[in-house]
């Protein structure tokens, strides 16, 4: 060490110099303060330090329940992907689903009970909260049953049987537990139960169905088990000609599902069930010539001939050749699936339309094939709106002491109209399960918070022959409980709780009943058995053979009345459509930073909910988009930014379920049997106010530049540019060239590639600010193209748009310090200590697949926790983008270097292509002409996007077929 | 001279670690918890490397020891009367801290940037042997830093051993191979 400076001689010159020197030093130094390194007490046996965990789980953010794979490091969980064991999802997982970890480092988490202390709720300890809980539901049951209430999500499986157990306890009637899930089919289910006796929700096996048409069902978004339809669908995509799944948009607006679609039926809001009629009119019709429909349904066929088309027409809102073209399609295309009705036709006459369906399925000859029958356990069916309704009654007339509410939003999820709200307020104790706040707890005046899903035992059976297991992935982060833990203590606790509720730990509860399951299956060792079945995810046994189903000529009669005439419309009035999306769902998950940052697919908006307009409906009130409109209901007013939306009627209006915006629209009427009508009509009017509208788009039309080309069976391949005059040689890539393969035909636009894209490369979420500015930092987005241009055919072309990995990428040779260059290996890769941030290479690259830091992003802990540790979070200043998650190939060709052998292809797999339900995304190495990859690119759909500009990429489109209308 | 020394205390003192200006010093041995000496681990008893960093050879980080695996030893080896009175009054503290259940927490000696995508196995695994980057361990009582693990100092050795076998390491100087 130097002696005391102060004995130095130094002038100021010199201090002033070594001080800027160190400055810089300290500046610069890549040492950091003093680090700890704190070992483990006892080293977990499976964990190694660096080297990823896997854990297998169920993905609970839908009832689909969908198996997971959770990849932890560290004793924390980064990644959520699919488990491709599990019949449901197999291997895939939807944009929700994805987000889920999200949930599990959300920073407004409870960390442990609180309980109101007069307008804010404070931290009380498990033992006052508890026994707070205790003493209110003793006291209830000494006033008699119906005084303890429960609001729960479906819980098929052991939770839901110590739900019930526990409600005896409380000496509450079955009728006390409610049972909230607020996208239920449940249409579907009282058609199924009137029509065929059976209250269930059919098994959709699209993967055998030719020609597929759903009615407002979004089921490649949120409707009954979207990855699992999605890929059934996908199965007969990616080919030309008559092989080629055929589906058949209807509704008044053309829903990210409808994008898919070869053909939309405009029908008006409300029309579907006559459009249903219309097309079992067609085809009962005896020169349709179906065969196989049953008597007592070909008995109806000379009431639907008396029907006339022009009727049919004008309930429809559709000429009526164009329902005949597609009954005509239908009788031709079998096994075909008449899907729906979701929730954006769940009008006043949603069952009848389900019934309809129904029919139609059974007299194609679909029922048994294409539309199974006894798969749906019918363990925990969601109750009726009337049931949910019938609770807020009694909430409100102050018959219920105790609300419990389990994984259910109310106040956040059910239409204003039904004034949860003030339900809530009469009744003394509001206890929610929440791990995070949400409209309810606001209310509430006890949290006693769940562990996530992520963190818990548990166990559902989605359908039969499947238990899809839950086991903990990661020690709980805070001082949560299992709800279903303090449901099994409370209750023992409770007078003549223990006969009721005899076990002791909720957790052992759930591997007892497997272990149970593995000796009822026979196995010879159950502890084993059981073991195996939760390192699998779950107990899969072949799907049980359809049921067969008796039509009650009655209900089939009842359900071909004439259809409703529109009607009439009051000056400035609109059809409201309340249509849910993949991204906000049913508004549960709706405060996830990824789901809030990622732009719709169709209207490219992010962080806010917006209203849809037609061009001429907007032309018409004066509206441009980002104008905000007053929308004014019979159930209340709002005031939403506008967007102009060709696939809507001009007759309509549509607002997207999942925040307070729709809720507070929705009416609060119910359909004769039961259901929830959210169909409505409002006054829209400009509210004379420009309104935040962040969207992602440019221009969503491609003004000529056939930037996403399609092919038909008569034009099967996509011209592509003549580019063999080359100045400079091709780059080499002598071991591998990575490439990718989308397939449009396939891609639906679900996004869940976009949120795992995010997860997996530690994607900033930037906020609504950035997003107004156009800073959105995703590597990978969802490019969709409305047609060619304004106001002409609407032609709605997705792109999932990456970095391309350019041969001769525009972006490499513009860098000033070689920050960005080309590997051997194909890549365009991007180094970030090196980058000062010019920003040349993002103007040079004409993809716009580069996002620049303008800040430094904080990862609020604990969602710091999610980080992937193999990617680097990327400091302000400096360019990032899509690098085909080179950390995958990295850990890929190390397992394969380590194992001495080459890469097998299909073993490196990208988030984006990992999680893809459609299996749209391949990826591989182009310079094995036997993968996959290369087998694809080479076919005769393939296209490059821009490629005129010669960059060479390596991801190659594969183009969308387009079905001919007359090909029907 | 004496002028460059007195920029090393500023700059130490002020932001610590001026080394990367100021010629190739590194910084001292810090002082750890607990006077761990490898010299008697490594060097007298004659333990390996991997007995202790257990994942060195088989995962990306080689890890710290855990308690349990220093307990292993020292349920048995609690005193040293043979030793100094010092060692011996260390031993006994150290031992009681394991008696704790309680980690230590050990300051850090090595350490590479976060975008960097260093893994051990792989290096252990082409031959490399661990005193090539962490220097003679077995002549330390206090482990310090004696390679810079400057980007330069990895390229050294990188570009070396591409140099043997340009084709099959041509992967050895790209830049996605560490940066990450």
């Amino acid at each position: 060490m130097a002696s005391d400076p102060h004995d130095l001689p130094l002038n100021r010159r010199a201090f002033l110099k070594l001080a800027g020197a160190a400055g810089v030093a300290a500046g610069c130094s890549p040492r950091a303060a003093t680090q700890k390194v704190i070992p483990y007490v006892v080293p977990p046996e499976d964990i190694v330090p660096g080297t990823p965990l896997y854990y297998r789980t169920t993905c609970r953010e839908c009832p689909a329940g969908c198996g997971v794979t959770a990849r932890t490091r560290e004793g924390r969980a980064v990644k959520l992907e699919g488990n491709p064991e599990d019949p449901v999802g197999r291997g895939a997982l939807c944009a929700r689903g994805q987000a889920a970890l999200q949930a599990l480092y959300h920073p407004d988490r409870f960390i442990g009970p609180v309980r109101r202390r007069g307008a804010t709720l404070a931290a009380c300890g498990w033992e006052e909260a508890q026994e707070a809980l205790l003493a209110a539901i003793a006291a209830a049951r000494a006033r008699g049953p119906g005084r303890v209430r429960l609001l729960t999500r479906p819980e098929p499986g052991t939770a839901g049987e110590l739900q019930r157990a526990f409600m005896r306890a409380a000496g509450a009637r079955p009728a006390d537990r409610v049972v909230l899930e607020p996208l239920d089919p449940a249409p579907l289910r009282q058609a199924a139960r009137a029509l065929f006796g059976r209250a269930e929700v059919p098994a959709y096996d699209l993967a055998a169905a030719r020609s597929v048409v759903a009615f407002g069902a979004d089921f490649l978004e949120t409707w009954l088990s979207p990855v699992e339809l999605t890929r059934g669908l996908s199965t007969g995509r990616g080919r030309t000609g008559e092989a080629r799944t055929r589906l058949t948009w209807v509704g008044p607006r053309l829903a990210l599902t409808g994008v898919s679609s070869d053909r939309w039926l405009r029908a008006r809001a409300g029309g579907e069930p006559a459009v249903a009629l219309g097309l079992l009119r067609e085809v009962l019709d005896p020169r349709a010539a179906v065969a196989g429909v049953p008597a007592d349904l070909r008995a109806l066929q000379p009431r639907l001939a008396a029907v006339a088309p022009a009727e049919i027409e004008a309930a429809a809102g559709i000429p009526y050749a164009a329902i005949a073209a597609l009954a005509h399609e239908l009788t031709r295309r079998r096994p075909s699936a008449l899907l729906g009705p979701g929730p954006a036709s769940q009008g006043p006459d949603a069952t009848r339309l389900a019934a309809l369906l129904l029919l139609l399925d059974l007299a194609l000859g679909n029922v048994g094939r294409t539309v199974r029958f006894g798969a749906d356990p019918g363990l925990d069916p969601p109750s009726s709106a009337a049931e949910v309704d019938g609770l807020l009654a009694s909430l409100s007339a102050g018959e219920v002491d105790v609300l419990l509410v389990h994984h259910a939003d109310p106040l956040g999820t059910l239409p204003a109209a039904l004034r949860a709200a003030e339900a809530l307020g009469q009744v003394p104790l509001v206890a929610s399960f929440a791990t995070r706040p949400d409209a309810t707890t606001a209310r509430a005046h006890l949290v006693l918070p769940d562990h996530h899903a992520l963190e818990s035992f548990g166990d559902v059976s989605p359908r039969r022959g499947v238990v899809a297991l839950s086991q903990p992935v990661m020690t709980p982060l805070h001082g949560t409980r299992p709800a279903s833990q303090v449901l099994l203590d409370v209750g023992r606790r409770l007078p003549g709780g223990e006969a009721e509720v005899p076990w002791t730990d909720f957790g052992a509860l759930v591997r007892q009943r497997d272990l149970e399951r593995a000796q009822r299956a026979g196995a010879s060792d159950a502890a084993t058995a059981s073991r195996d079945a939760f390192q699998r995810g779950g107990r899969y046994e072949a799907a049980p053979a359809p049921a067969p189903v008796a039509l009650a000529p009655d209900a089939a009669s009842a359900a071909v009345a004439l259809p409703r005439a529109a009607a009439a419309r009051a000056a400035g009035e609109l059809d409201l459509v309340l249509f849910p999306t993949v991204l906000r769902g049913d508004g549960r998950s709706a405060d996830l930073p990824w789901l809030r940052e990622i732009p719709d697919a169709l209207s490219t908006v992010s962080w806010t909910a917006w209203a849809e307009l037609s061009p001429a409906t907007a032309a018409r009130l004066g509206v441009a988009a980002g104008d905000l409109l007053a929308l004014d209901g019979a159930a209340g007013r709002v005031e939403l930014p506008a967007y102009v939306y060709p696939g809507l009627r001009d007759d309509a209006v549509a607002v997207p379920l999942g925040g307070a915006e729709a809720l507070a629209l929705a009416p609060a009427a119910r359909d004769p049997s039961g259901g929830r009508v959210l169909a409505s009509r409002v006054r829209v009017a400009r509210a004379g106010r420009r309104g935040r509208l962040p969207v992602l788009e440019g221009s969503p039309y491609q003004h000529g530049q056939e930037i996403v080309p399609a092919v038909t069976a008569a034009a099967p391949s996509v011209p592509r540019p003549d580019l063999s005059a080359r100045m400079y040689p091709e780059p080499r890539h002598p071991e591998h060239r990575w490439a990718l393969a989308i397939d449009l035909d396939r891609c639906t636009g679900c996004e869940a590639c976009v949120v795992a894209c995010f997860a997996e490369n530690n994607v900033p979420v930037m906020g609504p600010e950035a997003a107004d500015q156009g800073r959105y930092m995703g590597w990978l987005r969802i490019e969709r193209y409305l047609g060619e241009e304004p106001g002409g055919e609407l032609d709605v072309r997705l792109l999932p748009m990456m970095c391309q990995q350019c041969s001769s990428a525009p972006c490499e040779p513009v860098c000033p310090v070689y920050a960005t260059y080309h590997t051997a290996e194909g890549l365009s890769a991007q180094v970030y200590n090196r980058c000062v941030g010019t920003r040349y290479c993002s103007n040079n690259c004409p993809y716009k697949v580069r996002t620049f830091n303008w800040r430094d992003v904080r990862f609020e802990r604990p969602l710091d926790m999610q980080l992937n540790p193999d990617v680097t979070v990327r400091a302000r200043g400096v360019m990032e983008k899509c690098t085909f998650c080179v950390q995958r190939i990295r850990y890929g060709e190390g397992q394969a270097r380590a194992e001495g052998r080459p890469v097998v292809d299909g073993e490196i797999v990208p988030a984006c292509a990992q999680t893809c339900a459609a299996e749209a995304i391949v990826f591989g190495d182009a310079n094995d002409p036997a993968s996959r990859v290369a087998r694809l690119a080479t076919g005769p759909r393939g296209f490059r996007a821009l490629e005129e500009l010669g960059t060479g990429p390596a991801v190659t489109y594969l183009a969308r077929v387009r079905a001919p209308e007359d090909e029907s | 001279m004496k002028i460059l020394a007195l920029g090393a205390t500023l700059a130490l003192g002020i932001g610590g670690g001026a080394f990367a200006l100021f010629g190739d010093r590194l910084p001292p041995a810090p002082v750890q918890p607990i006077p761990f000496s490898h010299r008697v681990h490594a060097g007298a008893l004659r333990i390996g490397c991997t007995a202790c960093h257990a994942y060195a050879e088989r995962g990306p980080v080689a890890g710290i020891p855990s308690m349990a695996r220093c307990r292993g030893c020292h349920r048995f080896v609690k005193e040293d009367p043979e030793h100094r009175p010092a060692v011996d009054a260390e031993l006994k503290r150290a031992v009681e801290r394991l008696r704790q259940d309680a980690p230590i927490e050990w300051v850090r000696v090595h350490r590479v940037p976060d975008h960097v995508g260093f893994h051990h196995a792989r290096h252990v695994g082409a031959g490399v042997a661990c005193r090539e980057c962490h220097g003679a361990v077995e002549e330390m009582d206090a482990v310090r830093q004696v390679a810079s693990l400057d980007m330069g100092w990895c390229l050294e050795c990188h570009r070396r051993e591409q140099a043997e076998r340009p084709v099959e390491r041509a992967r050895l100087t790209d830049c996605w191979t560490c940066h990450k």
